[in-house]
């Protein structure tokens, strides 16, 4: 007996099995089993796990698989500024008021990170203008770049802590996170600026506002939502009312952050700092919860990473050289220059692995972001400049590493 | 302070929403998650708000919906709603693991007798007399003026079905609070829990059969492999995912909720689409889960975990999908359905009750016990609204009307037949096992 179904309804079948199947195995490949397991081993996540999922998205984005098409992909589209939320949530909330005490000077991390960002503006620049001679004047392109830059100069913590735990006679895993850390909130700051001053213009929008109240609204909007996030949250019952309210807060700062496209990570991360910074004994609930969806999410928004990339297309690749050259240069330059400054409190060998690390799953969150604020940005080959960087930075890094001295 | 929450929420949504059209920039995927997290948090703080007056939680969920949503307030537009549906179908799959994984066949053995009598009489009476009515006050049901004789049979067949659910959530939740315990607590859980399974089982057949008729193709043939595919398809897949998921629910110990939600997802989204009956995929998960494994217990603690967020996104996009012209026209007729549906009810279950030998309690209070109405009769309205899209919203309406009376109204009357009953406050150990089952140690 055949199914009445069309053969239509099959293929959509096939699309939503294909579909639970990615996110399940993004649902096993979070289970904090694998994350020891990877801790153990002493592997970067990213590259041995992440990686994987970026190819099962790149994958399931091919026509002959037919699983995350064009369509399925805007049908889908909802998980971006949710899963973004939930990162920016889950960074702002690990921003405890005792990390200050231990953090590095932030002066020498913003010099660490303005040359890398300087050198990759004025490197991708170059490519992105040179495949687009006739739009110089063209802001969107400007932002394009900017955004490149931000995601340059980025770090992968995780990168840094697995390369620690390997050399730990050279290299202070906290020192490096710390450093990591640091770079993380200055990069949400950069986000906030870009969307705050690269908008949609015209009759799309009713408000018509000067940048610097774009910036005001930002954080109005971070504060307005943390402040009700946490009087929520401390006067609900654990279980899974704490979980509704949990996830009712982020989903409702992602949606207003990105309705008013405003940088998604930039407002959650505000309201994840207000709740982490006001007293409570909830806050291991909210821990509990947020650790246990952010591989998960990690993954789906790596595996819609790897739908959005385009391998075969030359222009990324392109991009990708100079990405990496004038970040590794910038970092580089940054660095001594921090060190020479005498703002930096890490030691040689730290300072070389930070230039050698590459950029980690928040530099890729960047590019995604910018699929949620700006339609038609040039998300696909950004994305391979981005993907690959982190690769090839990685293996540059794992030829460097035992090159390392030892410490005398 | 509740409701400080909400209203800061809604002003939120609102100033919001001023920002784009409905239609370019206001149609992104952020309006979906916006739309999302409002309800999840104004809904749920709604619902806590009811229930401190002494209301239900899911009244809640729907009039926060029906306010927020597109006819009154209009915080949450269409689009936004249209996106959200996608909650229809894991809230239908997740409300069905639930019922299966309630029911343990060994448990209601002793008590089979009256409950088997005062189903047929109660429930079959009550099914026939909303079917009757259907018929017989076609006046009132403008959507029922277009359609032929054998067409209204099949559409009235479904509306009493669907009319005719019950609600074991509020009667387990009621026993609960009233620490009840004795034989019409005991037959009433029983009665409900069976009559859930006949409801999604009858609902099934006779939804097919119907679809088939208002389709025009009326033939047995077309009809008969439409139900020998729907009905035994259904039971097979559900089956085969109970046995899938006994290994799986043995490893995972912590997180079941997130994965059951998954398997509603799967169930809801690729059944529908192979045109199997979502109710009964699940139906047959839980059931095979319950009473072939000894994960029931285990099912139905990750499903009750993973329902909060799911219903009451559900329940407030069911609400704010309602249309209340509609309601409105067909009041008379939501009135005159509940009327009849309680005196089916109360009288059948007295006259099965007396057959049955049952205990005077049981004869004189069980029929208040099959009153109340929540989830499943909503869920079917939903499922009903997405079948038979062409009769428009008049019947979903009608049977939200008579779900949200009977919701509101029938807790109180159970609540005061378990204290007149004198089962109120007899349970010898209040934590008492949550549902109709047997310990899993028994």
């Amino acid at each position: 007996m055949s199914s009445p179904a069309t053969a239509n309804q099959g293929e959509v079948a096939r699309t939503i099995a294909g579909l639970v199947v990615l996110f399940g195995l993004a649902w096993l490949a979070g289970h904090p089993k694998l994350a020891r397991f990877e801790q153990r081993a002493k592997v970067n996540p990213l590259i041995v796990t992440g990686f994987v999922f970026v190819l099962l998205g790149s994958l399931a984005a091919q026509q002959w698989v037919g699983i995350l098409t064009y369509t399925v992909l805007n049908a889908i589209a909802p998980i971006v500024p949710l899963g973004l939320g939930w990162l920016g949530f889950r960074i702002g909330f690990s921003y405890d008021h005792s990390i200050l005490d231990s953090s590095p000077p932030a002066s020498g991390v913003l010099l660490a990170i303005i040359f890398p960002l300087l050198f990759t503006a004025a490197g991708c620049a170059l490519v992105i203008f040179a495949l687009n001679p006739e739009n110089l004047a063209n802001p969107d392109l400007w932002r394009d770049v900017s955004l490149c830059a931000v995601a340059a100069a980025m770090t992968s913590a995780i990168s840094l802590r697995t390369h620690a735990s390997r050399r730990p006679d050279v290299l202070s895993a906290d020192a490096l996170s710390r450093f990591a850390e640091v770079e993380q909130a200055i990069g949400i700051l950069g986000l906030m600026f870009i969307a705050v001053y690269f908008r949609p213009t015209g009759d799309a929008v009713a408000w018509k506002l000067p940048p610097v109240a774009w910036l005001f609204v930002t954080l109005g909007v971070g504060l307005a939502m943390g402040v009700l996030a946490y009087g929520l949250l401390r006067a609900t019952p654990k279980g899974p009312p704490f979980v509704v309210i949990l996830i009712g807060v982020i989903c409702m700062s992602a949606g207003m952050a990105s309705f008013l496209r405003l940088s998604v990570v930039a407002v959650c991360f505000l309201v994840g700092l207000i709740v982490a910074n006001f007293p409570g004994d909830w806050k291991p609930q909210v821990e509990v919860v947020l650790e246990r969806m952010a591989r998960p999410i990690v993954f789906i928004l790596l595996v819609v990473a790897g739908a959005l990339w385009s391998p075969f297309d030359w222009r990324g690749w392109a991009l990708m050289g100079i990405f990496v050259v004038a970040r590794l240069a910038g970092k580089t330059v940054g660095l001594w220059a921090a060190g020479r400054a005498g703002v930096s409190t890490l030691q040689k060998t730290e300072r070389q692995a930070i230039a050698l690390a590459p950029v980690g799953v928040f530099a890729i969150a960047i590019i995604i972001s910018a699929r949620d604020l700006y339609p038609g940005a040039l998300v696909q080959i950004m994305l391979t400049a981005v993907i690959g960087a982190a690769f090839f930075s990685e293996i540059i890094l794992l030829a460097v590493f035992p090159r390392l001295p030892q410490r005398t | 302070m509740a409701i400080v929450y909400i209203l800061i929420f809604s002003l939120l949504i609102h100033a919001v929403r001023s920002f784009a059209p409905a239609q370019g920039l206001g149609a992104a995927p952020g309006g979906t998650v916006l739309g999302a997290g409002y309800l999840l948090l104004t809904a749920y703080l709604v619902g806590t708000v009811f229930k401190s007056i002494g209301l239900p939680k899911l009244t809640g969920y729907l009039a926060t919906g029906i306010i927020a949503g597109p006819e009154v307030l209009d915080l949450v537009s269409i689009r936004m709603l249209d996106d959200l549906k996608i909650f229809n179908g894991v809230a239908t799959a997740l409300i069905a693991l639930a019922a299966g994984s309630e029911l343990e066949f060994r448990a209601i053995r002793p008590l089979l007798k009256p409950i088997r009598w005062i189903s047929l009489l109660g429930l079959g009476l009550t099914m026939l007399l909303l079917v009757g009515t259907v018929w017989f006050g076609r006046d009132l049901l403008p959507f029922l003026h277009d359609l032929n004789p054998m067409q209204m049979a099949a559409v009235a067949t479904v509306l009493g079905v669907t009319l005719a659910s019950q609600s074991p959530a509020v009667v387990v939740a009621l026993r609960k609070e009233l620490e009840a315990d004795g034989p019409m607590v005991q037959t009433v859980l029983g009665l409900v829990v069976v009559a859930e399974l006949v409801i999604v089982l009858s609902y099934t057949l006779s939804s097919a059969i119907a679809q088939t008729i208002l389709g025009g193709s009326a033939g047995i043939g077309a009809t008969a492999q439409r139900i020998l595919w729907e009905i035994p398809g259904s039971l097979v897949a559900g089956l085969l995912i109970g046995v899938a998921l006994t290994p799986v629910l043995k490893v995972v110990k912590n997180e079941g909720a997130l994965f059951i939600a998954a398997i509603g997802f799967l169930i809801a989204e690729v059944g529908r689409r192979v045109d199997f009956d979502v109710l009964l995929v699940a139906l047959a998960t839980g059931l095979y889960v319950r009473n072939a494994t000894p994960y029931g217990h285990r099912l139905h603690e990750d499903v009750e975990d993973a329902s909060l967020p799911v219903f009451v996104t559900f329940f407030s996009v069911a609400g704010a999908t309602l249309h209340l012209d509609a309601l409105r026209r067909l009041f008379p007729a939501v009135l005159l359905f509940a009327a009849v549906r309680a005196a089916g009810f109360l009288a059948g279950s007295r006259v099965g009750a007396r057959i049955a030998g049952a205990p005077d309690v049981v004869r004189k209070y069980a029929g208040f016990g099959m009153l109340p109405q929540a989830g499943l009769a909503l869920s079917l309205a939903v499922l009903f609204e997405s079948q038979f899209g062409q009769l428009g919203h008049d019947a979903p309406a009608l049977i939200f009307g008579v779900v949200t009376l009977n919701e509101m109204v029938c807790p109180v009357l159970y609540r005061i037949a378990m204290v007149r009953s004198g089962e109120a406050y007899r349970q010898p150990d209040s934590d008492t096992q949550p549902l109709l089952a047997a310990p899993e140690s028994a």
